[in-house]
């Protein structure tokens, strides 16, 4: 006992070396191993497939000019309009934050036609369900982009809590697989924009709450409390203070991380015998169980979790997240401030490792195992818009108040939200354009 | 024609000049891929300069925000209350998420070259493959050109970035 506690205090180092090769392979199997797969001929065969299909059924006309993804008659995805589009995602990401994600999948599934286009084909055709991952992998290189950002800028501040992080990635990197594997081609965009709404919609009620009298009021109260504290602050003039683990099993819980990418890895590249594809998960699932309690220091503050607790939310956030393909971002923050009750730097760093994680499983998962292709030139186009917009954010919300930026944002949310669900779940929308 | 079809055709004749230079196809090959990459991590290099100069004194303001909300809920969870903690703890979430997603929006001007790189490489070298020495199950024993652009562009992007510090180091 002395001994692992002992190893648990003076193995710092060692353990966030790993965690840095760790975190190098991920980034590494992301950005290099998935776009070399998907020239590979999986992706090739599927979208010809589906093309051939399509040609065969009189779906698609075979003399059609080439359009999205090279598919004939498809709608040739304006870039103009697509680079605009973007300029207003990255406006939102630079004067309200998280709701820029929300945006870039409105963009994707109705500002382009690409959603109309899908749904034309009807349930369950291939093409349907090709155009429909195709979406989602493009608003996952989004997010995974954000992750990477976020991981890196707070490993190098050493405000990353690696257990916490490695517990959430040991449930995230499961349901990552797991989601796409069940949803994967059996899910139609009719139910996926169905979903997406809903998950709009709770987000608007979320900002509405935060409106209100009684929303504004908390504000004012925690902003008064700031206060207070802030000449504490000077006084005590304490400001580095990184984490310091006092206790966890880290090699249950490498372990139990291997064996789960193990799983994703067998899910995505073996093809036969999934069954133990789901096996190594849940053995991976089942020792976080064994790892126990974790403790650990930070600001002379100590906090402690259960590790199973993180994995279980692991498990649903990005299982939800990947299903969506919206980042988990927006859930694992709450998670860790409400659940776990972690102070803002820890949260900031942990979600977005996790959520860099859980997104190169899943745009594996969809480009290497289910051979999703992407139009990279599209990617572009919204890269530049992005970061135009990200440029004139800052120069126009200071002449917007914050209260009135959310006001705008939940009438968004809540037009987005009904229009998607009605339109997912009932086959027409109930607010304009019908 | 769409827009970046147009802009990518314009600039055609620039990128693939390296390509012909050798007159063998392989050295040809690796030259040109090689210098496609380092025109994309330079561009990306010079556009996230130039956003980061533009949004200076609001990135000062934002991330000055967010420490300054940090060290406020860490004295009120030293000081053991709780309830003051959980409220200024949320307002230094909503400081970060802002600041957070500044900087992701403006990572992204170092970034859009890669996928205008591929987008012109699916153009011109979508139907060659590469062999390699070995088979990969699944893979079979050959890649696409984004194998090899992918690793050059970020040996590019490592060697700039030390070019860079070694300035940093001897003015």
């Amino acid at each position: 006992m002395h001994y692992l506690l002992a190893k648990n205090l003076y193995g710092g180092n060692r353990i966030k070396r790993n965690l840095k090769w760790f975190v190098c392979l991920m980034v590494f199997v992301g950005i290099v191993a998935s776009p070399l797969f998907m020239a590979a001929p999986a992706s090739a065969d599927k979208l010809s497939k589906a093309i051939e299909q399509g040609i065969n059924d009189g779906k698609i006309d075979k003399k059609a000019e080439p359009g999205f993804l090279g598919i004939p008659g498809a709608p040739k995805v304006n870039y103009i309009l697509g680079f605009l589009w973007a300029i207003w995602v990255g406006w939102i990401f630079s004067t309200v934050g998280a709701f820029g994600g929300i945006m870039a999948g409105v963009g994707h599934i109705t500002i382009f036609g690409l959603g109309d286009y899908a749904k034309d084909f009807g349930k369950g055709y291939p093409m349907n369900k090709l155009v429909t991952d195709s979406i989602r992998v493009s608003n996952q290189w989004l997010v995974g982009l954000s992750g990477l950002i976020s991981s890196t800028n707070y490993y190098r501040m050493g405000r990353l809590v690696a257990p916490l992080g490695m517990c959430l990635a040991i449930g995230g990197v499961g349901g990552s697989w797991l989601i796409p594997d069940l949803t994967a081609g059996k899910i139609s965009l009719k139910a996926y924009i169905g979903y997406f709404g809903i998950a709009v919609l709770v987000l608007g009620i979320i900002l509405l709450r935060e409106t209100t009298k009684g929303g504004q009021a908390k504000r004012k109260k925690a902003k008064e409390a700031a206060t207070a504290f802030e000449k504490e602050s000077k006084k005590g003039g304490e400001t580095t203070q990184g984490v310091k683990v006092l206790q966890g099993s880290w090699t249950l819980m490498f372990i139990a991380l291997a064996v789960v990418v193990a799983s994703a890895l067998w899910a995505n590249l073996a093809g036969e015998a999934k069954w133990v594809a789901y096996i190594l998960a849940l053995i991976g699932w089942g020792l976080t169980f064994f790892v126990g309690t974790i403790r650990f220091t930070f600001f002379g503050v100590e906090f402690k979790f259960k590790a199973f607790i993180p994995m279980l939310g692991g498990i649903f956030i990005a299982a939800l997240a990947s299903f969506l393909g919206v980042g988990g971002g927006f859930l694992y923050v709450p998670f860790l401030t409400s659940v776990a009750g972690l102070p803002m730097f820890l949260v900031a760093g942990t979600s977005g490792l996790v959520v860099l994680v859980g997104m190169i499983v899943s745009i594996f998962s969809y480009m290497v195992g289910k051979g999703v292709p992407v139009q990279w030139g599209f990617i572009g186009a919204e890269l530049v818009g992005i970061f135009i917009g990200s440029m004139i954010g800052p120069r126009t919300s200071k002449y917007i108040p914050d209260i009135w930026l959310k006001r705008l944002f939940v009438v968004l949310a809540f037009y987005v939200g009904i229009r998607y669900i009605t339109k997912g779940f009932l086959g027409f929308s109930i607010v304009p354009p019908f | 024609m769409d827009f970046v079809s147009g802009f990518v055709e314009t600039i055609d004749y620039f990128l693939i000049a390296p390509y012909r230079w050798s007159g063998n196809p392989v050295i040809g090959w690796w030259t040109g891929t090689t210098i496609l990459a380092v025109w994309a991590a330079l561009l990306g290099k010079l556009t996230i300069a130039l956003v980061f100069r533009v949004n200076r004194s609001h990135i000062k303001e934002t991330v000055g925000e967010m420490a300054q909300r940090h060290s406020q809920s860490m004295n009120a969870l030293k000081a053991g209350d709780r309830t003051a903690y959980k409220a200024i703890n949320k307002l230094a979430n909503e400081a970060f998420g802002k600041s957070f997603f500044l900087q992701v929006a403006m990572a992204s001007a170092s970034l859009w070259p890669i996928p205008c790189a591929l987008a012109w490489l699916q153009i011109r070298f979508s139907s060659i493959r590469f062999s390699l020495p070995f088979d990969i199950p699944l893979i079979g024993n050959s890649v696409g050109y984004s194998f090899i652009f992918i690793p050059i562009y970020i040996l590019a992007r490592i060697l700039l970035g030390k070019i860079k510090i070694r300035k940093a180091h001897n003015p």
